[in-house]
């Protein structure tokens, strides 16, 4: 690797100051004992964060968020790897469409897909429910998965598979021993990303959330909305945190910088 | 007796889109023959190797194995022994795995299937490399543990594309010998890819020359050396001397020189384009009989020595056996001299 040249070390510096600052700032006021947003603190304090226990909604909405982006990235695993495979191993009439129909998602402002979900899953009763949110997620995650499941693939050589089938495989046994094990760091990666991006999503949560199906993002919203006390903040803080330790602990069993390239192993 | 045919391709052609990378290949393969697939690169031996294993899919024509009509089998059910160019190994995989992977598809016991790889990697001398993964081995290491993978299932026909061309030139002098023993030994039928003419006449019972997605010609190693079929094929198969000439009555005559003619040309008339392999031809002292000319330089080779003769016809190679004696010195006036059925026509490609 190479070193960092001034420029490029005031750049990082920059760049992890705008990044790593504000999430400093909400963990420091959660441990505020005033009932607003006070920094600098004046005396640490749990008081906020004991009244997370005291507000049960948060806690639901954190499990099911939870929930919601555990579904939605399987799901979108399971939609992305036979379609990332067809797209890279065939030509077949309607692979131009394909890609861009699964690409789509990312081109239309998030605004205007929740409101066309929610004209078109209030037609079948789906707006307000866990499997209106689980499909409206699937829809928006996917065209994260199906670059990093593509990217691991296109680093797989089709001979390395072909000589599996010479070997007596079938192509089903091909997929399970050679192709998955081969792209399942790009798979894994493509997850993570899934999963972060759903446990994040706002905006077209927003739209079709209802009050027995509330992601927590849209839970924080509505209550900042209402009210501004160091609870949001010590909400925010404990899932800085969680998520912090998370990585941290993945990181420790799978790099997670080779995660998100998709890269195999050196 | 009919000839029993084991492999039979018959007029395949292959087309990528507009581009036609196989005209017209027919051949076949009798059962335990070793046939060499030769030809420059793009050619199209990789591509004829991989519709014989079920890879490609023959645009025209038609591929049988044992009486059976390939078309529908897919490559998974051929039972085809296949090393590929790129060695093509799994990389998750130890060497040992690799070599093991065909017998699980075969569902061989565990024991089995040990004792087994255990063999195939000794046969290509990795017996020590077994837990190695394919990144942590070299590229000839790569290529063998390719060789045992092809070979441990015992297939019915191995399809080697230029297995040897990583290793070094001990190794792979080594790795031949051992081929030809093994593939002897287990009597299945191979078909050898290889640019290296040398290799190919040494292991193969029979060699096919490719041009342009077509075969030129097919014959036993030593038929296709001495009486090649045209021009591409004598200048492929090693070295060899043009001598263009003007023949008349049974004899013919170059710059200045006339000499016999063999048989089979005896009843030529007008120019003639002969040519002569360079281990054929003789150096004489000057005023001898024969073609005039002079040493322009002389390689040394061991057993060997190597002249290029200038004369009034162009610069002829010519290969001489160390017999100890005293060597034509370099820019020394010399004649060139043959024996008439050393000789062939060339057939104008
Ligand atoms: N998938 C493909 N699409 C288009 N053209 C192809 C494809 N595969 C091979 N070709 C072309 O077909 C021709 C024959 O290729 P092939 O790989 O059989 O050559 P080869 O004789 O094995 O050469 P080499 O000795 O370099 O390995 C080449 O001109 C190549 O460019
Ligand atoms: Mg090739």
């Amino acid at each position: 690797m190479s070193r960092n040249g001034p420029l490029a070390l005031a750049f990082h510096a920059l760049f992890l100051t705008f990044i790593l600052a504000p999430l400093l700032v909400v963990i420091g006021v959660s441990f505020t004992g005033e009932g607003y947003l006070a920094l600098p603190l004046n005396g640490l304090s749990l008081r906020w964060w004991r009244a997370i226990g005291d507000n049960p909604r948060f806690l639901e909405s954190f499990w099911f968020s939870l929930r919601l982006g555990v579904t939605a990235a399987t799901l979108s695993a399971l939609i992305a790897v036979p379609a990332a495979l067809a797209i890279a191993r065939w030509r077949f009439p309607g692979r131009g469409a394909l890609v861009a129909i699964l690409a789509s998602p990312l081109m239309i402002p998030h605004v205007v897909l929740g409101v066309a979900l929610l004209r078109f899953f209030s037609g079948f009763g789906l707006s307000g429910s866990f499997a209106g949110l689980v499909t409206a997620h699937v829809i928006v995650i996917t065209p994260y998965m199906l670059r990093l499941v593509g990217a691991g693939l296109s680093g797989l050589d089709p001979r390395i598979e072909r000589a599996a089938e010479s070997l007596g495989a079938s192509r089903l046994t091909v997929f399970r021993r050679v192709t998955l094990p081969l792209i399942a760091p790009g798979v894994a990666g493509g997850w993570i990303l899934a999963f972060v991006t759903s446990f994040d999503e706002l905006t077209v949560s927003l739209f079709l959330a209802s009050p027995s199906a509330n992601p927590l993002p849209v839970q924080l919203f509505n209550y900042i909305d209402q009210m501004t006390d160091p609870l949001v903040a010590s909400v925010s803080a404990a899932l800085i945190l969680g998520t912090a330790l998370v990585l941290l602990v993945l990181d420790r069993f799978y790099p997670i910088d080779r995660l998100l390239t998709g890269e195999r192993r050196a | 007796m009919a000839a029993p045919h084991f492999l039979t391709l018959d007029r395949i052609g292959k087309d990528y889109g507009a581009f036609t990378a196989i005209r017209e290949v027919s051949f076949s393969v009798a059962p335990g023959e070793f046939l060499g697939l030769l030809g420059p690169s793009g050619c199209g031996k990789t591509t004829t190797l991989q519709m014989i294993a079920g890879f490609e899919a023959p645009s025209r024509g038609r591929i049988t194995m044992d009486g059976r009509d390939l078309t529908t089998v897919p490559a998974a059910k051929r039972g085809i022994g296949l090393v590929f160019q790129s060695y093509a190994l799994f990389p998750h995989m130890t060497a040992a795995e690799n070599v093991a992977f065909g017998l699980e598809m075969r569902r061989v016991s565990k024991a089995e299937r040990i004792k087994r790889v255990a063999e195939a990697l000794d046969l290509v001398h990795l017996a020590h490399l077994a837990d190695r993964f394919p990144r942590q081995m070299s590229g000839g290491q790569q290529q063998r543990v390719a060789l045992a993978r092809a070979l441990v299932i015992e297939p019915r026909l191995l399809l080697l594309d230029e297995p040897l061309s990583n290793l070094d030139a001990k190794l792979r002098e080594e790795m031949q010998v051992e081929l030809r023993e093994l593939q002897r030994r287990i009597g299945v039928t191979t078909i050898l890819v290889t640019h290296d003419q040398s290799e190919a006449m040494a292991l193969c019972d029979r060699v096919a020359i490719m041009q342009g997605g077509r075969i030129v010609q097919i014959d036993a190693p030593w038929r296709a050396y001495d009486v090649p079929a045209d021009d591409f094929v004598a200048d492929f198969l090693g070295r060899s001397n043009r001598l263009p000439a003007c023949a008349g009555g049974g004899q013919a005559e170059a710059g200045g020189h006339r000499f016999a003619l063999p048989p089979d040309l005896a009843d030529r008339q007008g120019d003639i384009l002969l040519t002569i392999r360079p281990e054929r031809l003789r150096i004489g002292n000057d005023g001898a009989a024969g073609l005039g000319g002079r040493v322009q330089s002389r390689l040394f080779l061991g057993g060997f020595w190597l002249y290029a003769v200038e004369t009034a016809l162009g610069s002829f190679a010519v290969m001489l056996q160390n017999t100890g004696s005293v060597p034509h010195d370099e820019g020394a006036p010399v004649t060139l001299d043959w024996d008439a059925h050393s000789l062939r026509r060339l057939e104008r490609a």
